[in-house]
């Protein structure tokens, strides 16, 4: 009996110390994390305008009322926005950063130097970029792309200044910073058995099958967890426009979610600030849940 | 018939370079542009010129004034902390997730991995709420002390999928030989797990000398701003009259050497950081 009790004592003393490793991050979750969520979704049924403990007067479903009804113009606008700028830079990113690493894991001379030359663009602190982009791509004729244009004999392009071709430039902007989707490729790419390709040269296969029944059936892993991350991380695009100095008319095509979710925050009403990020993340949310229902095509290989 | 073949692989391999290269040009331009830009004279910014007629280093004085060495000072005052704080937790939670066998830890990782499908602005406000009622807005403390709670679901992922690869024989025999689970942690795992734990410091500091959001939404004080918030209410959301170009130029390029520098020097932990062990699930 009494070796039981000790034996049951030194388990939960031991299950104790376990878990100690891990109590940073339970506590992080339960302080930085589900308290604020759970907050903020008090909050969107209340009016609080207020930075102050304590929310305002308890209002129900009125501010995600307005939100679809009064404010919806705004809010379905930049709704739209974000969508159109996920589904044109999420696939132009994932093929061209594939194409980029299919490119960079063959043997030729070079290679690293040009790898690092991709993905240094990546390392640009969003402030500079900000800056930077506003500089060479706004439509006056003095900007970089424009004195290209002009020197080649194209007249000026509006760019960033101008409503209709702000989300374009942002876009193709945006392409600069492959390199990071383009380094987990080429880890995976290079994670492939040589003996497969060599099965397949035995087998008479030319460049393209092996590409289609090789490379990129091997390759779902990635292609799932880029195109996850690229759904969370394009909804939520804010810095990149922040940071641009430019024409209002251009920020008006740039009129992302948070974008408005911050101009509610700024007007300090925080409870409208906080029901546009429930509907947010209730966005994301079923979005990635569709996206993982539909993983079959994974090949997670054997070890899983 | 030899020949032909080998010709016909040599303009291959050419084509291949010149289009390797000419993206290449295309990826280094902006940085190229920036640094350029930044050693133009007023005249040539005015006149807006791709290449300067004459180099001058005027812009840098004019940018480097005694504010952005303080905001400068602070930025790396917060990327040390941040830095430590990242690595430690990530590594202690790490371990605990890939090394020790207990009752919940599966549970708790999942959950670990679900907070990043959250979308951080959905927490934003109450975090400042929260600050506010503490009295920690206008100062560091909402920047380094989350760091400190778990370090971030991706690094903790990474360390574990790296911290598995280690064989659990050398850990059981550690605990034959009377080592506690802190020990075993500090002695044999950290060691082996170097490359892992460079990444990780690397990246956090990255983050934290980048930082723009957090940073925007707590700090009000010009004190107390990082040099990402220093430069955007100087160059971008300035009420009054903004700098020309050569001198915001300068200031950026400023900004970007640590990045490059640190980038150039460690590439190798950075690019191979990313891979080890895969992104599977």
């Amino acid at each position: 009996m009494r070796a039981f009790t000790q034996n049951k004592k030194a388990k939960i003393f031991d299950w104790l110390s376990s878990f100690a490793f891990i109590l940073p991050v339970v506590l992080g979750i339960l302080i930085f994390t589900l308290f604020p969520m759970v907050s903020s979704l008090v909050y969107s049924f209340t009016r609080t305008y207020t930075t102050v403990k304590g929310t305002g007067e308890w209002v129900g479903l009125q501010n995600y009322i307005d939100l679809f009804g009064v404010y919806w113009p705004e809010i379905g606008k930049s709704i739209g926005i974000t969508f159109l700028f996920t589904v044109i830079s999420l696939p132009l990113t994932l093929v061209l950063s594939f194409g980029l690493a299919f490119l960079l894991t063959k043997d030729i001379k070079g290679i690293k130097m040009f790898r690092v030359i991709y993905y240094l663009p990546v390392m640009i602190p969003t402030v500079v970029s900000g800056i930077l982009w506003s500089m060479l791509a706004n439509g006056s004729d003095m900007s970089a792309f424009n004195m290209i244009l002009n020197a080649c004999g194209i007249p000026s392009f509006p760019f960033y200044d101008s409503e209709s071709t702000a989300m374009f430039t942002f876009i193709v902007m945006g392409l600069f910073t492959i390199g990071s989707s383009m380094i987990l490729w080429i880890a995976q790419i290079k994670s492939i058995p040589d003996s497969m390709y060599e099965v397949a040269d035995l087998e008479g296969a030319n460049a393209f099958v092996k590409l289609v029944s090789i490379t990129i059936p091997m390759c779902t892993p990635i292609i799932f967890y880029n195109l996850i991350m690229g759904i969370i991380n394009s909804l939520q695009v804010f810095s990149n426009v922040i940071t641009l100095n430019i024409e209002p008319g251009g920020k008006e095509a740039l009129d992302f979610i948070v974008v408005q979710i911050y101009d509610y925050y700024q007007s300090t009403d925080l409870s409208m600030a906080c029901a546009l990020s429930w509907i947010l993340f209730i966005i994301i949310a079923a979005l990635s849940a569709v996206t993982f229902k539909f993983n079959k095509w994974v090949y997670y290989g054997e070890d899983v | 018939m030899r020949s032909s073949i080998k010709a016909k692989r040599a303009i291959g391999l050419t084509l291949k370079y010149l289009f390797l290269i000419v993206l290449a040009v295309l990826f280094l331009f902006p940085v190229l542009e920036m640094i350029f830009r930044s050693f133009m004279t007023d005249q040539d910014i005015r006149f807006g010129l791709l290449f300067p007629t004459e180099f001058t280093v005027r812009p840098y004085i004019d940018a480097l004034d005694a504010e952005y060495f303080w905001w400068l000072k602070n930025t790396l005052i917060i990327g040390v902390i941040c830095m430590v704080g990242i690595t430690l937790s990530s590594s202690l939670c790490a371990y605990g997730f890939a090394k020790l066998r207990f009752k919940g830890r599966e549970l708790f990782f999942s959950l670990v991995l679900a907070t990043l499908m959250l979308p951080s602005i959905c927490m934003q406000i109450p975090l400042y709420k929260m600050y506010y009622g503490m009295g920690w807005t206008n100062s560091w403390l909402p920047l380094i002390v989350p760091g400190f709670f778990g370090g971030g679901a991706l690094n903790i992922f990474l360390m574990r999928q790296y911290m598995r690869g280690i064989p659990d024989t050398i850990c059981d025999a550690a605990k034959i030989d009377g080592a506690n689970k802190f020990v075993i942690y500090a002695a044999i795992v950290m060691p082996m797990c170097l490359p892992i734990v460079g990444y990780v410091m690397l990246t956090s500091f990255l983050g934290c000398w980048n930082d723009f959001m957090t940073p925007l939404l707590y700090i009000n004080e010009p004190a107390m701003y990082n040099l990402s918030l220093g430069l955007y209410y100087r160059y971008v959301n300035n009420a009054g009259s903004i700098p020309p170009a050569n001198v915001q130029m300068a200031a950026a390029t400023i900004m970007l050497i640590p990045c490059a520098v640190l980038f150039f020097c460690f590439q190798k932990v950075l690019i191979n950081g990313v891979t080890v062990g895969g992104v599977k699930g």
